[in-house]
């Protein structure tokens, strides 16, 4: 643990290692298959929202503003979701989502098995509504916000928010789906006490006959998201003043469980050194980071880190990385740390559930 | 009580005297004393009721007598409830019984602890009711009976039986929580209120805690049992089974209920049950399917039924799978498509255990009953498998993927090749040679399905292609549940690639496992198929077996093989003859084909009749020489006819058992050889050798 950080200058060791990791690529033997079971992890992943800003849809939207700020700076568990079977999010509808929600939360409160009448009123509150902003194509279905508090105390009028779940989509471009019957939320975000998130999810997985698991992040796709997002800085804010802002990079590794008295090593990695040794394997002209520039960027930060401590980090496990966009965790922990980026966070889990999905 | 005990005892040779209708005019007549102690004609009568009740039951017409005397509770609490203990039916109960003791329920009359008791006969005989009609009536009466403390339990359960879903009301609802509210939560009530959720979802939400629990207690078993019994009894007696009891098996009961909750844990698929959102309106004339109990109550309803609110609980439920596979809607496939590629990849994929997950193994057997009822397999399943398939270890569920391959749809050759077949033969051939037979006996099943059920499926859907898209969907629902992309290719070329392929893996297979008999004979059942498949199924192309497998089979030791492999060489020879009288022009066989058989059947009978094995026939260019030098120390001289039927290593045993039998048994007959060979040809059928003399008697001319 004492080896924990080390900051650095980049740029010698990394045209280097670019070089070898090339001759690398080119020897891997393809198996001459035209058809392939599984989704592969794709060679090139898009580094932006294609969509800036969505059209609002009806006259009414104008009004409202986006809430995507409530995301950020919010740990979250991430949840995929498989599509909703007869979701409505019209205003009626959701109203009576909150009412059967809350009974069935009341109903499962008491442990010995208790009957709630629907109609009346419930200790704990649940509410479902739409959040607007999160979604940015026509594809998208509207974000829907689920929150649920507990019942009032000290007469106050509301209770304080046990749960908040965010059922969301960014950029949807899964298979076609039969949109007259199903809405795909991929993503669920999910803040809450260990009951009444089991709870909620049992009666999404009833009312609207689907799966929610709890997703998590191999590997490889933390050194995906950590490279990709580490050159997210746009230029003009990359002066030596506007660097300090954002938070340093920082990868943790946990270490196999053989190496006695070692638990993790973290390298952290100041923003504007990363955002320069990103600017080396990246094309600029291109809005897509590659698989190649991927392995660049994590090689180079493994040698620069056996060249000083003489430790392969190749040889341990990512498991949580900090980037100026988020800080994600191998368990399916997501902090998203600005506004800026939540599009592109969610939109990448989005990607990646439907890629794991091959459902027609 | 002892007293009157000694009593009877003494009276016994005067009770059998009193017949039953004496003692039912006793207690009718209102003028009757009703007083208990030392009366001797009410514990006379009181007991010959008793005893005849206890062995044949009591008769409609003396129910409905007795049923009063009860309800009235004109004589003791201990002599009515004697009574109502002894109201044991001999085949029903009249309806009227049950309306006026409810009637005497409403006076003043009977004590709380004789209504209870009226209200505990009720729910004992309530299956032997004759007509419900009307009893229905008295259901408002009945619920007001539920604020007496006593009788609640009771009252509770008899409810549960009566409810139908027009008894839902707002108000009932809320008096049950209110009872609730007072009292805590009884198992009683829940179970009520659970019935009511059943029908009105909208309306009530409960725990899901209660899941394992009973609701009611089991009133007296042993009363219970003696009225079964009785009844059974007589039914049978009187041999007019008028209730056929549908069997329970494959629907959603309510016993499902008492599932211990150790092996609920182990179930992946959800509990059946209806929730909805909509309201009340819209859902009041359908019916849930956790009503559904007999075949009978699904036909009824089959057209107002309302899917579960989690579809892929109906797979439990065989029955079920007949109203979700006749339903027109491609979202309810949808869902269930949705679900089981999420518990597929959760359950197998993602298991982190070792060794078979025992959730898995369940869902895989559920999955492939379902698939079996519907002739059919899943398109999700399979896009689930080919990607299982890519790391499979050939070990884990290895009964149930190999179950799910047989199933499997046409696909473009090189498709099936790559995501099917290749990672199948990579384990093929570093496994065992059960492995080996394994995949062998499911390639047979999957060309039966193929050949069977999804050549014919493709056709169908081809011709329909042109017609316009509203009809295509249609036709497409006929002939397949679940939609598909249609793909443009040849399935006949498909399957003949892929007959041929599974005969390059037979040979090598065969090869490498130095002809193990168990694999010889996956193979020749493999043959046995393929050479059935123009006359059977219409397939319009026949492959033969590669040399290599037929002279193993041939030049063996195993009798059975040969056999076997010579009743495939007829088949091969009846196909032939099918096509030349069909008018088909497709279903023609190519000559080379024609060319090879001939070859294939001319070596046979030389080999096993006419003792030239290795003797090039003339007019044919030979299939076996000995082209390489042998070895000098080697002898063929007897080479030839080493390979007839009397010296053939595979036959020689029933060679000598046959010569043996002949020689016990007419020692002095001296038959010449070739009516010798005959009556050997008859044996080696009777050892039931039928494909050798079969072969002989279609090939050889003069046999």
């Amino acid at each position: 643990m004492a080896m924990d950080r080390s900051h650095m200058a980049l740029s010698q060791v990394t045209p280097q290692v670019t070089s070898n990791l090339q001759q690398q690529t080119r020897s891997t033997p393809w198996l001459a298959r035209r058809h392939t079971p599984y989704t592969k992890t794709p060679k090139s992943r898009r580094l932006t929202c294609k969509a800036t800003r969505r059209i609002p849809r009806t006259a009414r939207s104008r009004t409202v503003t986006s809430r995507v700020n409530e995301l950020v700076g919010k740990t979250w568990r991430v949840y995929s979701v498989s599509p909703l079977h007869s979701f409505t999010s019209t205003r009626s509808h959701l109203r009576n989502y909150s009412r059967h929600l809350s009974a069935y939360l009341e109903a499962e409160r008491h442990k010995g098995g208790i009957a709630v009448d629907v109609q009346s009123e419930f200790g704990e509150k649940a509410s479902f509504n739409l959040m607007h902003g999160i979604a940015l194509t026509e594809e998208d279905a509207e974000a829907i916000e689920i929150t649920v508090r507990s019942r009032s105390q000290n007469g106050s009028k509301d209770g304080k928010i046990v749960f908040t779940g965010i059922l969301c989509s960014v950029e949807y471009d899964g298979v076609n789906i039969d949109k007259e019957n199903f809405v795909a939320l991929p993503v669920f975000l999910v803040k809450g006490t260990a009951a009444v998130t089991r709870h909620v999810i049992a009666w999404l997985k009833i009312q609207f006959d689907c799966r929610i698991n709890m997703m998590r992040f191999p590997p490889m796709e933390l050194a995906w998201m950590v490279s990709m997002w580490s050159g997210l800085i746009s230029d003009d804010e990359n002066s030596d003043v506007a660097v300090v802002r954002f938070p340093s990079l920082e990868l943790m590794y946990s270490v196999p469980e053989e190496v006695k008295g070692l638990k993790s090593i973290t390298m952290t990695v100041k923003a504007g050194d990363a955002k320069l040794l990103w600017d080396s394997v990246h094309d600029q002209d291109s809005d897509d980071f590659t698989e190649e520039e991927m392995e660049s960027f994590i090689l180079g930060l493994e040698a620069h880190f056996f060249a000083h401590f003489k430790i392969n980090l190749a040889a341990m496990t990512l498991c949580r990385i900090t980037s100026s966009a988020a800080f994600i965790g191998a368990e399916g922990r997501v902090k998203i740390l600005s506004e800026k980026h939540v599009h592109q966070v969610l939109r990448h889990f989005t990607k990646l559930v439907t890629e794991s999905r091959p459902l027609k | 009580m002892t007293g009157i005990e000694d009593e009877s005892r003494q009276n016994t040779r005067q009770k059998r005297k009193v017949t039953i209708a004496e003692s039912v005019s006793y207690f009718t007549n209102e003028a009757a004393v009703t007083k208990t102690r030392g009366n001797i004609k009410l514990q006379l009568s009181l007991e010959v009721i008793e005893e005849r009740a206890k062995e044949h039951g009591l008769s409609p017409n003396v129910i409905l007598k007795l049923a009063d005397v009860a309800g009235s509770a004109r004589f003791s609490e201990a002599i009515t409830i004697r009574l109502i203990k002894s109201l044991i039916p001999s085949k029903y109960i009249p309806e009227e019984a049950i309306i006026h003791v409810v009637s005497w329920m409403c006076t003043n009359k009977p004590s709380s602890t004789v209504k209870t008791w009226l209200i505990k006969w009720i729910i004992t005989v309530y299956d032997y009711i004759g007509e419900k009609n009307k009893i229905h009536a008295v259901y408002p009466i009945l619920f007001l009976f539920i604020d007496n403390e006593q009788m609640c339990p009771f009252v509770c359960h008899l409810l549960y039986l009566m409810t139908r879903k027009e008894d839902v009301k707002q108000y009932r609802v809320q008096k049950l929580l209110e009872i609730q509210n007072k009292v805590g939560t009884q198992p009683h009530i829940m179970g009520l209120l659970s019935l009511y959720k059943l029908y009105s979802p909208a309306t009530i939400t409960l725990s899901t805690a209660i899941g394992n629990r009973p609701f009611f207690h089991k009133i007296h078993p042993k009363w219970t049992q003696s009225v079964r019994d009785i009844v059974e009894k007589n039914r049978v007696n009187n041999d007019q089974i008028t209730n056929d009891m549908d069997s329970l098996n494959g629907f959603p009961s309510e016993d499902a209920t008492s599932v211990p909750a150790k092996r609920l844990k182990l179930d992946v698929i959800p509990k059946l049950q209806t929730t909805t959102s909509m309201n009340q309106q819209a859902i009041n004339n359908k019916v849930s399917m956790e009503q559904m109990h007999t075949f009978k109550d699904l036909l009824q309803n089959v057209d107002r039924l309302q899917l579960p609110s989690q579809i892929s609980s109906i797979l439990k439920y065989p029955k079920l799978y007949h109203v979700v596979s006749c339903l027109p809607e491609q979202t309810t496939h949808q869902r269930l498509s949705y679900w089981l590629y999420e518990v597929l990849c959760e359950e197998i994929v993602d298991y982190s255990g070792i060794g078979n997950n025992p959730r898995a193994e369940k869902l895989l057997q559920y999955i492939i009953n379902y698939c079996e009822f519907i002739q059919e397999g899943i398109p999700i399943c399979e896009q689930f498998l080919t990607r299982y398939l890519f790391t499979w270890n050939g070990m884990d569920y290895r009964v149930y993927i190999l179950q799910l391959i047989t199933r499997f749809r046409l696909w473009p050759f090189q498709k099936m090749n790559d995501l099917l077949l290749e990672p199948i033969h990579k384990l093929f051939f570093s496994s065992s040679v059960y492995f080996k037979c394994q995949v062998i006996s499911t390639y047979t099943q999957l060309l039966r399905n193929f050949v069977c059920v999804e050549w014919p499926r493709y056709e169908s859907m081809h011709q329909h292609r042109g017609a316009n898209i509203a009809e295509t969907t249609m036709q497409l629902n006929e002939t397949c549940l679940f939609n598909q992309d249609y793909e443009e290719f040849d399935p006949v070329d498909t399957i003949s690639q892929f007959i041929s392929l599974v005969d390059r893996l037979c040979a090598v297979g065969l090869l490498t496992e130095n002809d193990n008999a168990l694999l010889m004979h996956c193979t020749l059942a493999f043959y046995e198929l393929v050479s059935k498949m123009c006359k059977f199924y219409g397939f319009p192309n026949t492959l033969i077996p590669s040399t290599g497998i037929l002279l193993k089979a041939l030049f063996g030791s195993d009798a059975s093989a040969l056999s076997r492999v010579c009743n495939i060489i007829c088949n091969y020879r009846t196909e032939i003859k099918h096509r030349k009288t069909s008018d088909d022009k497709a279903a023609k066989f190519k000559p080379e084909v024609i060319q090879q058989l001939n070859h294939h059947i001319l070596l046979f009978s030389d080999s096993l009749w006419r003792n030239q094995a290795f003797t090039p026939t003339p007019s044919v260019a030979p299939l076996l020489t000995f082209e390489h030098k042998k070895p000098a120390e080697i002898d063929l001289s007897n080479a030839n006819d080493s390979f007839s039927l009397w010296k053939h290593p595979a036959l020689a045993s029933y060679a000598d058992s046959f010569m043996f039998n002949k020689q016990v048994t007419d020692a002095n007959t001296s038959t010449d050889r070739s009516s010798l060979k005959k009556e050997y040809l008859e044996y080696l059928k009777s050892q039931h050798l039928y494909g050798v003399h079969w072969f002989i008697k279609t090939f050889i001319k003069n046999v």
